[in-house]
């Protein structure tokens, strides 16, 4: 089978690296200009030179998004931004601005150009027009397209196709959604959404209120298509997106490993994989998710099954991140390891190593910076020394065992 | 001509009222292919409709707005063509595949992009102007002094004058789950629903078609102290969007607008419209207030 991309979020440098590490073979990051989610931390240029040299250590791509819907305002410094990437290295903008498209061609002419899911890029002949009129190297398919659809997409038109297969949805068509203008005055089309499509509506019919038991709300469910990753690599998509620009470390590592392993098990079988194999890579990709799943659009539009009607569904907020390694002491076999949720003696942990099956050790003791045991941990972002019975690496992470 | 006066249209026997009251075009909506709860046409009804608009002095305006998939993309295509032989005056388009379609058959003077929330930018107006498009709509989420600019910018700008203005559009049918989840009863194609969000006011009508599930502003825009200058900046197509209103109100709105595009008298005409539909949200929307990021 045919290599296939896996694309990665990233927030900000380490995350980038992490996602580097973990097996990524190209990250998609935002500038502090140009880009939607204006709450990720985003990178300065400065990050975005370091992480294009890193990134080519491993052979890994970078994909800057220039992806808001822009004001007049917003263009200025926008060719000397564009000239920097290309300069820098990167590989591909993501765009949703026909604009930005025609300004990077005249002005940045090695960097490809993706056009942006904000597009919703529906059908071939959508995709066409963008390829001809805008010089587009590859469409992120819109969210909306099924399975059958994206097959067909990919079979008829002679341009690359990227798809989503996991993280946040949503509800609506990209890029088409101003409730958050409305609601917060923030443009959601320049990273301001406020997410109003997950907050509580009373419903009425006429002047009859219809939701007296339980309030409208459309906020979807995750994204999960592992079950998909065969039949899309079949299909001749050419890139397997994740979102998740916000998304911390630890969700980065578990989720970026987990579907580089379940994606390297089928180009290697050539076949899809036994339902055993495949309940074991999902149950290591939802290691690393806290909120709840579904299939998206893959098997048909979804109905009720792909909302969250419940309130407070982020309830469930994964703590199986424990800490990460800063260094390991091959002489003492020890580990100085900074904390991140609450853990106590004895307990078993698991390692997350780039490149390295997982490994997993119980905790006899813990020390604290002062040289005393202890022990609990409670304190986030703590240094500790703890005894481990193998070789660690600085960055590896640090979760609970199960 | 100062500009086109075009108004949405769910009942031809009204054709030749809305022509008296001032409009230069009724848009019409083409079934299976909009994004809109407008009352649709199948194709073949819609060319005995351009006929019969045309009799009565009115240019057509195609919708079909949707984003269409693998599947019913080349049909899409297909109806518009037979429409553009049958002599409609315009398609209002957001899919980039009828603009391509459109271009391989030499008609992009007939096609109106309306990207809906997309169109922001002078720059990105003008590719589209440049691209040959008869219309550029933009968007309704900008200040006046926006909408200004990116008119001055190009010489085919459009404006959404007055009506509801769709905030979202779900590929997903919301209404359907929604009841679903709670046992209630259809409500899919059904009018009058309305969400009201939990710490607001407003009453945002919603609407579930085959195709997707829009939600609309919780106030009819309205342009009355826009429109001199939005004529001076060179805007060349006035849009009012007739759904949900009542008769006797559309064909007042469409005689106000008209008055202004004829340099006629204005003052007593708004004075005793804001007077009678008191009762409606009418708002500015976002003319006087900008978005932040």
């Amino acid at each position: 089978m045919r290599k296939v991309e896996l694309l990665a979020p990233a927030g900000d440098l380490a995350r980038a690296k992490t996602a580097i590490r973990y097996g990524a073979d190209a990250v998609y990051i935002g500038g502090q200009l140009f880009s939607l989610r204006s709450r990720a931390s985003n990178f300065t240029m400065d990050d975005i030179r370091e992480i294009c040299a890193f990134a080519k250590d491993y052979g890994c791509a970078i994909h800057v998004t220039v992806n808001m819907i822009p004001h007049d305002e917003d263009f200025e410094g926008l060719r000397e931004y564009l000239i920097k990437l290309q300069e820098y290295g990167v590989k591909a903008i993501i765009c949703a601005s026909t604009a930005i498209m025609k300004i990077a061609r005249e002005c940045a002419p090695k960097l490809e150009i993706h056009c942006s899911t904000q597009m919703s890029v529906t059908n071939s002949l959508a995709a066409k027009f963008m390829r001809e009129e805008f010089g587009v190297d590859r469409v992120v398919l819109a969210r909306e397209c099924t399975m059958e659809q994206v097959k067909e997409i990919t079979a008829n038109c002679d341009i690359e196709t990227e798809a989503f297969i996991h993280g946040g949805m949503c509800v609506n068509y990209s890029g088409r959604c101003t409730l958050s203008n409305r609601m917060t005055l923030r443009d959601a089309n320049r990273g301001g959404c406020a997410q109003s499509c997950r907050w509580q509506y009373h419903l009425y019919d006429e002047d009859k209120e219809i939701s007296d038991d339980l309030l409208f709300t459309s906020g979807s469910k995750d994204l999960f298509a592992a079950d998909m990753i065969y039949d899309l690599i079949e299909a001749g998509v050419s890139s397997f997106k994740i979102e998740g620009r916000m998304k911390t470390e630890y969700y980065i590592a578990s989720v970026i490993s987990a579907y580089r392993h379940l994606i390297d098990e089928i180009l290697e079988t050539g076949k899809p994989l036994s339902a055993e194999r495949m309940a074991y890579h999902k149950k290591e990709i939802l290691r690393g998710e806290n909120r709840e799943t579904c299939i998206g659009f893959y098997q048909g539009v979804p109905g009720s099954e792909s909302i969250i009607y419940h309130p407070n569904s982020d309830a469930s907020v994964n703590h199986d991140f424990l800490a990460t390694v800063k260094s390991y002491d091959d002489t003492k076999k020890t580990a100085v390891i900074e904390t991140r949720n609450p853990f106590d003696v004895n307990e078993a942990f698991e390692v997350l190593s780039p490149g390295r099956e997982n490994r997993s050790f119980t905790v006899n003791s813990i020390r604290n910076e002062d040289g005393e045991y202890i022990e609990k941990s409670r304190k986030p972002m703590a240094l500790l020394e703890i005894p481990v019975p193998f070789e660690l690496r600085a960055e590896d992470i640090l979760r609970r065992a199960r | 001509m100062n500009g086109k006066l075009s108004i949405t249209c769910e009942n031809p026997v009204l054709f030749t009222e809305y022509r008296q009251a001032g409009a230069d075009e009724v848009i019409l909506a083409l079934k299976d292919s909009c994004f809109s709860p407008l009352k649709a046409y199948d194709k073949e009804e819609m060319v005995k409709l351009i006929e019969e608009a045309h009799q009565c002095g009115l240019d057509v305006s195609v919708l079909m707005n949707r984003l269409f998939h693998e599947n019913d993309a080349a049909k899409a295509c297909e109806n518009m063509k037979r429409l553009i032989d049958a002599g409609a005056d315009g398609i209002i388009f957001a899919d980039t595949a009828l603009a391509y379609t459109a271009k391989r058959e030499g008609f992009m003077n007939r096609m109106i992009f309306q990207p809906e929330t997309m169109m922001t930018s002078s720059f990105d107006a003008k590719v589209w102007h440049d691209l040959g498009t008869q219309a550029v709509m933009i968007s309704s989420l900008l200040t006046k002094e926006e909408v200004i600019h990116i008119a001055s910018c190009i010489d085919n700008g459009g404006v959404n004058v007055h009506g509801y203005q769709m905030m979202s559009v779900s590929g997903r049918p919301l209404l359907s789950a929604y009841s679903d989840h709670r046992g209630l009863y259809p409500l899919k194609n059904k009018g009058n629903l309305f969400l009201v969000e939990e710490k607001r006011d407003g009453k945002m009508p919603v609407y579930e078609n085959d195709y997707c599930t829009m939600v609309f502003s919780d106030y009819i825009q309205e342009s009355f102290d826009e429109m001199k200058a939005f004529m001076k900046a060179g805007v060349k197509r006035f849009v009012i969007d007739s759904w949900m209103l009542k008769e006797t109100c559309i064909k007042d709105t469409l005689r106000i607008y008209r008055a202004y595009l004829d340099a006629d008298q204005t003052e007593d005409m708004v004075r005793a419209y804001r007077e009678t539909y008191g009762e409606l949200p009418l708002s500015s929307g976002y003319y006087e207030q900008k978005t932040v990021r």
